[in-house]
Parts: structure tokens; C-alpha cells; sequence
């Protein structure tokens, strides 16, 4: 496991020929674009695969800002399957859409991670490393788990309801460049978190809560767009998983070089 | 008909179903019916009122347990038996087996049905949407009430009819055959037949047809009794998805009940009569057969048996019957209870009373509902086997039949009569 404070990237020099050709950005916005891309079409595949099994899908159109917080980029759905329809499934049922939903997040946070490896510039090979891969990935679905069960578990109405998007937005904004650590540098999932909580104590704390609460707002009105413009979803969620996820990890990217500049400033 | 993605999710069924392993996990609809189940099996959307299953009592009669529902100056008598559990409209569950408040929640309303599905352990419970949802509606909710997580009553709902793109109306539902048939939205644009599949709400097919009206289904067609028309009986073949108009004679009347392929319609005949001063209607019960098209009998209740019933308004609803497969109980105007034979539409035996109201039948007996009395007769004779007194009670709607026990729902006599609230109170009765 990679100490925390020493991030581990191997750099290669030789990259090779495609990375040379594919230079920073625009090879981090193409493989981003195919990235999410493949990634929206995980999700279409995922939902019309419970839709055939008759899992029933409940509309997004009248989602509270609360259910459209995330940590790490995210798909943008018109449709989703709720906690209470996965708690009623019989097992096999239950198994395969936890299951589409895990498959669907992980391809995100591969896309996610595509996108942040190849705009860092001490990247090595097309891909980042497995293991950054996967301590991602199960950041990715542990924080995409815990915010599912506070959105069910939790009475959000009123000024309580207020308050619990605060915190919740409060904690993804800390965690919002922890996932471009973990990917770039090869930070353990702790150890990027502490290091992402370095900005508590500075404006760029805010602007994250802001731009988390921007994220999801933002998440919020494509579902709109959606609803009011019709159909074909599966073309819609592949386009709009393609901005917002392109757009949340730009952001968290962002974030992520901000925080670096504070760490390399308050050493020096 | 349209429908779409039969082959596909039948595949993926298959899948999940060999996921499932051989016999480990149920697949299939579950859990499986029980004789206590109301309305169970094939969900009685002919409204027959026929419980082929249980075990009721016949010989002698005793409570069993009595417990207050709610306090209301309304109230459907809608109530539904799954799983050992009864659900009532006022939004209340109770344990059968021993009279228990399971749960009381204000997020069911307007219950519909209890529907079981390929996917989900404990099936659904469909209800309308509630006076302040956004769109009239159907709903699948969480047979468990309570409790609700967070406390609020979407979390419960495990569907909504027609989302996301077909949400707008809903109208007379009926459950038969592990689908829900829908005639929605009478007298606006998209009105018609939608077939809905109770797992995910899913419209799997839509039949276009503007009216509405009383709706009935049995295995081979669904049959609509049109409000507006009240001249035609329009059935809807279910494989083919043709439409029919039959039975043209003009006439006043409601539609009461089907049974493989026979409709039961009470039709008024406007007549005079010297006790009143306005026209008045004489009831007709005919079993109109869908596949020759031709009534199979008609019974004229005066004249056949002497007596006098009739009724100053036709929509009242005065004719109530349970069907079996040999045998149709009828009461008329709470006044006379029959035993006719669905064959020819002979009268088998009959009781006269002052407060016959309605019955449940069962293979040995019919249990009747008469003001504060509940009768169990037996079927070959009519003779009474048992007669049950509410004691400063009144029955109202229809007696359950739930396994072994006999379900009423009452009232304090004086309460409902004068419209102020009532303690609503549901009894349960065992063999002695």
C-alpha cells in the first residue's frame, strides 16, 4: 500500500508511440469522450436490461438535490432503480441489479480515471495502474452506496433536509480531488482523503461545496432537458454522461491542482 | 395489440432464472397463493365473489377476534388478504390470525388490488395516487406498511403506472391473470385499454377505445359496460386484442358479475306501479352468453316469483351476486335471496327477508351479510346453518371468506346512520 504523504506514480518516460501523439489535453479530452461514452452506454445497457426483467425504474424527474450529490463523476439518468425495489427483490433478481449498478459505476470511475491519468502529466501507458484503478473503483461505490442509503434513510424535508445537503455536500466537496489523487498520484483511499482535507482550512473549500452543489444541480436540469425534449433516452444518457462526467472531473481535476499548489506552497 | 419485448425478456427471465439454481430459490410468482388470500386466485376480475379455496365455517359459528379499524364518516369496504395479512382502505393491516394492528399508515389509499410477481418476494399492493399527487394514477406499493423509511410515503412505492413517458390517467382497474387491465382516461385523447404488467408497471400493450364504463375480465376476453351508452356490451378478445360490440338491445341496467364467458347484467324495465308517483323500474338479471351472442337466460324477478321488487333509480346498484361455477346467488333490493342455475337460470331455492344485502359463496355454503344478522346457508337447500347476531352492530359491504374464518366489516347502527364519524370495527368468525 503506498504511504499516504509519498505519492508512488511511476513515471515512464518512454511512453511510446500513441501517448506521444496523443499529447496533454487533448488526448485526456479524447479518451475522456470514449471514456464516458462507453461508460453512458453501460448505463443504457444496465437499465434496459432491468427494464426487460421487469425490475421497475422510477423517473429522476423530481429528484431531490440531496439523491444528485456525488463524489466521483456520475451518469445522468432520466430512470433509476430505488433502494426500496431492490430491498423487495427476490435474491437472483436483487443479485443482478446490484450487480448492473456496481458494473455501471465502476465503468465511471475507469472512464473517470482515464480522463485524470492522461491529464496528469506523469503518466505511464494508456492505462494508470491497477491498483489506483481499483482503490477508485471502490470509492467510487462506497460513496455512491453511503449516499444512497442517506438519501433513503434520511427525512430530508425542510430546514433539516437543508442541513443534511450541507454536510453531504460539505464531505464531497473534501473528497472531490481525493479520487484524482488515488488515480494520479496512488494514494490509499485514507490517505487521499487526509491529504484532500488539507483544504478545510482555505477557500478552495467553499468553491468545492459550491461547484459540488453546482454538479448536482446541473445533474438536475439534464434530467429536465430530458423530459421536455423526449425521447431516445439511450442516445440522451450516453450524451449527457459524456458532458457532466467530462465536466465533473475536469472540475475535480481542477480542484485536485489547487490542492497540490497549496501542499507544494505551505512546504516551501 | 401491440407488444413489445416479450422474446427478449423472457431470455433474461431464463437467465435469472438458471442464476436462481435448481429449486434453491423460488422463481415463479411468490410467495404462492394461500386459501386465505382475498381476492385470490386469478384475482376475481369477473367479480364472481366465488372463494373455491378454505376452510369457512359451516357447522356453528363463534368469534374468533374483533378489532376497531379506524373512526370515519366515510368508508370503502375495500380490503384485501395476502400473506396472512389483511389490508384495509383506511390504511390499516392486520394479522389474520390472531386480529393484531399490524401497521396503520396514511400512504395507502384507494387500494386496487395485491398483486403477485415474478420478482419481487412479497409482490405489490396497488393503490391510486393520493388527492395531492401530481396525476391520477396507479401505484405499486410495499406490502410491508410499516415502517416507512425516512417516514416518507414515496420510499414505499415500488412503481408508478407508465413512467416515464406514459404517466397521465388512470380509470377502471381490474387484476386477472397476473396482469392489470386498465380502461383509462375515458373521454380524452389517449383513452382505451392499457394491459400492464403488475412486476415494473409497464405498459405491454394498449387497445384504443373511447369510453368508459364498468370493467370486468375473465381468462379469454375483458368486457366493458359503457356508462355513457348503456346499450352495448363491448368485449375485447384478450389473445387477439378484437374488439366487439354485442348485445344491442337498448336498455337500462348495470353489469354484475362474468364467468367463462358469461355476463350477468341487472336491466330495469321502466313499468308503473300504484305505491308510487314517479316511474319506477322492475329488475331483470340476464346471463348474456359472449359466445353465441345470445342471452342464455333471463329472469324476471316479479314475475317469476310474485313478488315486487323494484327500484325508483336504475343506477342504484339494488342486484348483488356471487357466481359459481353451477350455481348463482342473487339478492335483489335486499329483499329476496336466490339460488339460480347457471345452466337454465332455474330458481333453485329462495329465502325472502328484509335485509338480505351481500354474499360471499363457497363450494358448501353462502354467507350473507343482513343488517346486524350474518347468515351461512347451506347451498343445496338453502337452509340456514348458522346466524350470527352483531350485537348494536350493523354489517356493511361483503362478508370474507379467509381460510376458516369469516371476515365482516361493522359499524355502531346509530353511528352511520346520521353521517358523524363511525367506529369502523372488522370481525372475525371460526368454527364454534
Amino acid at each position: 500500500m503506498t504511504d499516504s504523504s509519498t505519492p508512488a506514480a511511476s513515471v515512464d518516460r518512454n511512453d511510446g508511440a500513441l501517448q506521444t501523439f496523443l499529447s496533454k489535453p487533448i488526448s485526456a479530452l479524447v479518451l475522456g469522450i470514449l471514456g464516458f461514452g462507453v461508460a453512458g452506454g453501460v448505463v443504457v445497457q444496465a437499465l434496459l436490461t432491468l427494464r426487460d426483467l421487469s425490475i421497475p425504474l422510477a423517473d429522476t424527474m423530481n429528484r431531490s438535490l440531496l439523491s444528485t450529490i456525488s463524489v466521483v463523476p456520475w451518469w445522468v439518468d432520466p430512470v433509476t432503480l430505488q433502494p426500496q425495489t431492490v430491498l423487495g427483490l427476490k435474491a437472483p433478481y436483487a443479485a443482478v441489479a446490484i450487480g448492473l449498478w456496481i458494473v455501471s459505476v465502476t465503468a465511471l470511475a475507469v472512464a473517470s480515471s482515464l480522463y485524470w491519468w492522461h491529464s496528469s502529466t506523469e503518466r505511464a501507458g494508456l492505462f494508470p495502474p491497477a491498483d489506483h484503478l481499483a482503490r477508485c473503483c471502490v470509492l467510487a461505490i462506497g460513496a455512491g452506496i453511503t449516499l444512497v442509503a442517506v438519501e433513503f434513510l434520511i427525512p430530508v424535508d425542510g430546514w433539516f433536509g437543508w442541513a443534511v445537503i450541507g454536510i453531504v455536500a460539505g464531505v464531497a466537496a473534501t473528497l472531490l480531488p481525493a479520487a484524482v489523487a488515488i488515480v494520479t498520484d496512488g494514494r490509499s483511499i485514507s490517505g487521499a482523503a487526509v491529504w484532500a482535507g488539507r483544504q478545510f482550512d482555505t477557500p478552495a473549500w467553499i468553491y468545492a461545496v459550491i461547484a459540488v452543489l453546482f454538479l448536482a444541480r446541473v445533474r438536475q436540469l439534464l434530467v429536465e432537458v430530458y423530459f421536455q425534449a423526449g425521447e431516445p433516452m439511450d442516445l440522451f444518457v450516453v450524451l449527457a454522461t459524456i458532458a457532466f462526467g467530462l465536466l465533473y472531473a475536469k472540475i475535480s481535476l481542477s480542484f485536485y491542482e489547487w490542492i497540490e499548489d497549496i501542499s507544494e506552497d505551505s512546504h516551501t | 395489440m401491440d407488444s413489445d419485448g416479450v422474446s427478449r425478456r423472457s431470455v433474461l427471465g431464463g437467465v435469472v432464472a438458471a442464476m436462481a439454481g435448481s429449486g434453491c430459490l423460488a422463481t415463479g410468482k411468490s410467495p404462492k397463493p394461500r386459501a386465505s388470500d382475498w381476492l385470490q386466485p386469478g384475482y376475481d376480475a369477473g367479480e364472481t365473489y366465488f372463494k373455491s379455496k378454505g376452510d369457512p365455517p359451516i357447522e356453528s359459528v363463534t368469534e374468533s377476534w374483533s378489532v376497531k379499524l379506524d373512526t370515519v364518516e366515510y368508508v370503502s369496504d375495500t380490503l384485501l388478504i395476502a400473506d396472512e395479512t389483511i389490508y384495509h382502505d383506511l390504511g390499516v393491516a392486520v394479522d389474520l390470525s390472531t386480529g393484531e394492528v399490524e401497521a396503520r399508515t396514511p400512504c395507502v389509499y384507494g387500494l386496487i388490488g395485491f398483486a403477485r410477481t415474478e420478482t419481487f418476494r412479497d409482490g405489490v399492493l396497488l393503490t391510486r395516487t393520493d388527492h395531492d399527487a401530481p396525476e391520477d394514477t396507479i401505484q405499486a406499493y410495499t406490502p410491508t406498511l410499516d415502517p416507512i423509511p425516512a417516514g416518507r410515503c414515496a420510499n414505499g412505492v415500488r412503481w408508478t403506472l407508465g413512467y416515464p413517458e406514459d404517466l397521465e390517467g388512470s380509470g377502471n382497474v381490474r387484476l386477472s391473470d397476473g396482469e392489470i387491465i386498465v380502461n383509462r382516461n375515458p373521454g380524452r385523447d389517449n383513452s382505451g385499454f392499457v394491459g400492464v404488467d403488475p412486476a415494473d408497471g409497464t405498459i405491454n400493450w394498449r387497445q384504443a377505445f373511447d369510453g368508459g364504463g364498468e370493467l370486468f375480465a375473465d381468462k379469454k376476453w375483458f368486457y366493458l359496460f359503457p356508462s355513457d351508452l348503456r346499450s352495448e356490451l363491448l368485449t375485447v378478445e384478450r389473445s387477439t386484442g378484437q374488439v366487439q360490440l354485442r348485445f344491442g338491445k337498448p336498455h337500462t341496467g348495470n353489469m354484475n358479475a362474468v364467468r367463462n364467458g358469461i355476463a350477468y347484467f341487472t336491466l330495469y324495465d321502466e313499468t308503473e306501479s300504484e305505491n308510487t308517483y314517479n316511474d319506477t323500474y322492475e329488475p331483470e338479471l340476464v346471463a348474456f352468453d359472449v359466445r353465441s351472442e345470445e342471452p342464455k337466460w333471463e329472469l324476471d324477478v316479479n314475475e317469476r316469483l310474485g313478488i315486487e321488487v323494484i327500484t325508483k333509480d336504475p343506477d342504484d346498484e339494488i342486484t348483488k351476486l356471487a357466481v359459481g361455477p353451477d350455481t348463482v346467488y342473487a339478492t335483489f333490493d335486499r329483499e329476496i335471496l336466490l339460488a339460480i342455475d347457471t345452466a337454465d337460470g332455474a330458481i333453485r331455492w329462495s329465502k325472502q327477508s328484509d335485509n338480505y344485502s351481500e354474499m360471499t359463496a363457497t363450494e358448501e355454503a353462502v354467507y350473507v351479510n343482513a343488517g346486524s344478522e350474518v347468515y351461512c346457508f347451506d347451498v343445496e337447500t338453502g337452509d340456514a346453518h348458522w346466524v350470527y347476531e352483531l350485537d348494536e352492530m350493523e354489517s356493511s359491504g361483503r362478508p370474507i371468506v379467509a381460510d376458516s374464518r369469516v371476515l365482516v366489516e361493522t359499524h355502531k347502527l346509530a353511528e352511520w346512520d346520521s353521517h358523524e364519524p363511525a367506529d369502523i370495527f372488522l370481525l372475525a368468525l371460526e368454527e364454534a
